[in-house]
């Protein structure tokens, strides 16, 4: 067990670095220097800004220096705003971008696994091939699909939620459902499907046999088991919902970080796009290791080799 | 006398004929038809309705995409300024955009491009990826161990992301979406492959196979990949959305194909500006890709379920 977590944690370090390097040399592919305007720098000014910044040192060297300030937790400044630092960008928006998420993960996950017991529960009758049709259906709709329709209807037509912008628990209705309807579908069909395995256990039929009344039967025996998977895939959830923000934060103009990396990439404004792209990917990655860690906490039948 | 064999009775041919099966004692046992295991599936794959909607869909969609173009008065890029942002009508089912340009013949444009993205990444999860999952299962030992640490190690590292990257780096269109997607598009399916392949191995009829002679190229090509193709089959057509949506989200944030080329993305990208006054600009690109997805999603479901009735939920 410690040595299985001790393995991934060492393969988490080895994904970050790959995506740091492969960050750095992409950024070096990019044809033109972030100096280059259309408005020519004078040379001079071009010159000093390129020894702030360390462009004249040779490429490896240039690398070393950005290891060590990711190291140091510093990703940078931004070019296209000089007086703003790509961790000041972070700080000031990702608190904005975990609210929306934290919301969205937990309709995902509370209606989700709702509904995921309920069809499991009436297999094969009306509730379950209901939900299980709008489960399919919402798994096929992107996010950034879902968010113009609601906008359309609900503030365009009907007029009972903001279009957009940020601010009371009204503005957050919309791009938190947005988000959250692929993954409660995902998190529906998973509890389904876990839930009539487990519900075939003869633990449980040995339960319902003692006469143990059924909601207690599905809470105490059934649920538990049958969350694993789930719990399982509630990281991978968190990281879904927040690389779907990029749009839905977009559509809905809220200042949270995925609204500023696609606008950074709109702007092509490099160094925002590396440091985002970097915290992100660290982001992600962690929330890959704690997916791993808890599987293997809750399901002692898997094996760590 | 009496017992005597009439001759002339003899000659008659037909007592010489072989007795038809059905007179045969017990042929009503031994006539039950043979059915194949494509037969078999095919049958599962029939009565579950929505796979076959699924299907349905599918070859309207292909039919929608691929002759579409062929048969529409409207080039994609044909601008008229005196049809601008009309509503859906009898000249222009889905309506015109903001340049006059026929709505319906630029989805359909889309809808190639949609497609020709999930045909890509079908492709390089079938060619990349079992080849990789095949072999690193096959071999075993320090090989399987490399080669899946590689893929552990690209797995944990965030697709989307690098795709992005890429794709600001080498600079929007189709071609370069296709570079980045196939890079990355294999590592699922390999894992799967390779898990197939390490049960499949120790299997008797392989085991045979080896006995007789066969070489390591015949035992995976004729012998494991084919029968792993159940799974990989039903993973191809589940992941296809997730490509076809990757690629509009692409070209959403404007990354994706370049101007007046349209995907599907781009075009409920361009129709989202103009949600108050002419919601169809968005609304149609966006229903077809869900349309694609959802044709994929049933099929890939349907084939599940036929393929492997014991996962049958």
């Amino acid at each position: 067990m410690g040595r299985f977590i001790i393995r991934r944690i060492a393969l988490m370090l080895v994904a970050l670095w790959v995506v740091v390097t492969v960050t750095f040399f992409l950024a070096h592919m990019i044809p033109g220097g972030p100096f280059d305007r259309e408005k020519p720098v004078p040379e001079a000014i071009k010159k000093n800004l390129e020894e702030k910044y360390h462009l004249n040192e040779p490429l490896w060297k240039q690398y070393i220096l950005y290891l060590n300030d990711i190291l140091h937790g510093d990703l940078g400044p931004s070019f296209k705003y000089p007086d703003r630092t790509v961790n000041d960008i972070i700080s000031e928006s990702f608190p904005v971008s975990a609210e929306l998420g934290f919301w969205a993960v937990l309709i995902a996950t509370v209606v989700g696994i709702w509904l995921g017991s309920l069809s499991a529960l009436h297999q094969g009758g009306m509730i379950d091939s209901v939900s299980m049709f709008f489960a399919i259906l919402f798994i096929s709709l992107p996010s950034f699909v879902i968010a113009p329709i609601f906008q359309y209807i609900f503030g365009v037509k009907m007029h009972i939620l903001p279009v957009a912008n940020w601010g009371t628990w009204k503005h957050l209705i919309m791009p938190a459902l947005s988000l959250a309807l692929g993954p409660t579908a995902v998190i529906a069909r998973l509890t389904r499907a876990s839930m009539l395995e487990v519900l075939n256990n003869d633990y449980v039929k040995a339960a319902k046999a003692r006469g143990i009344p059924g909601l207690r039967v599905l809470i105490v025996y059934a649920l538990k088991n049958a969350l694993i998977p789930v719990v399982t895939y509630l990281f991978p959830l968190i990281a879904a919902i927040f690389t779907g923000s990029f749009v839905v934060e977009k559509i809905f103009n809220i200042p949270g970080l995925g609204r500023y990396y696609v606008t950074s990439i709109y702007n092509r404004d490099y160094t925002v796009i590396l440091g985002v792209t970097v915290f992100y990917a660290a982001f992600l990655i962690l929330m890959n290791l704690l997916a791993d860690i808890t599987y293997a906490l809750l399901d002692p039948r898997i094996r760590y080799e | 006398m009496n017992n005597a064999i009439n001759m002339e009775e003899l000659k008659d041919k037909k007592l010489w004929e072989p007795i038809p099966p059905e007179e045969k004692l017990g042929a009503e046992v031994l006539t039950a038809p043979q059915v194949t295991f494509w037969g078999d599936v095919w049958r599962r794959f029939r009565k579950n309705r929505l796979a076959v909607l699924g299907l349905v869909l599918l070859v309207i969609i292909l039919l929608f995409a691929i002759v579409g173009p062929f048969v529409s008065p409207y080039p994609y890029d044909k601008q008229d300024y005196d049809a601008i942002l009309m509503p859906p009508n009898i000249q222009h089912p889905f309506g015109t955009d903001y340049v006059g340009r026929d709505l319906f013949t630029r989805v359909m444009y889309g809808a190639r491009i949609s497609l020709a993205v999930g045909f890509l990444a079908a492709m390089v999860q079938l060619v990349i990826g079992v080849l990789y999952g095949g072999i690193s299962g096959f071999m075993g030992g320090k090989v399987d161990e490399i080669m899946m640490r590689i893929v552990d190690i690209l797995y944990a590292v965030p697709i989307l992301l690098i795709v992005i990257l890429l794709m600001v780096v080498l600079g929007p269109g189709l071609v370069n979406i296709f570079l980045a997607l196939g890079f990355f598009y294999w590592l699922g399916m390999a894992r799967i492959v390779r898990s197939q392949i390490l049960t499949l191995k120790e299997e008797e009829f392989v085991l045979a196979a080896r006995v007789l002679g066969a070489s390591t190229k015949r035992l995976l090509l004729r012998h494991l990949i084919p029968n792993a193709m159940g799974p990989v089959i039903v993973t191809v057509t589940l992941n296809i959305p997730n490509a076809i949506f990757t690629e509009a989200f692409l070209s959403y944030i404007g990354l994706g194909v370049s101007a007046p080329m349209a995907s599907l993305g781009s075009l409920a990208s361009d129709g989202v500006e103009y949600i108050r006054t002419a919601p169809w600009l968005m609304l149609f690109p966006a229903l077809t890709i869900a349309l694609i997805a959802l044709a994929f999603n049933f099929v890939g479901d349907g084939l599940r379920d036929s393929l492997d009735p014991r996962l049958r939920r």
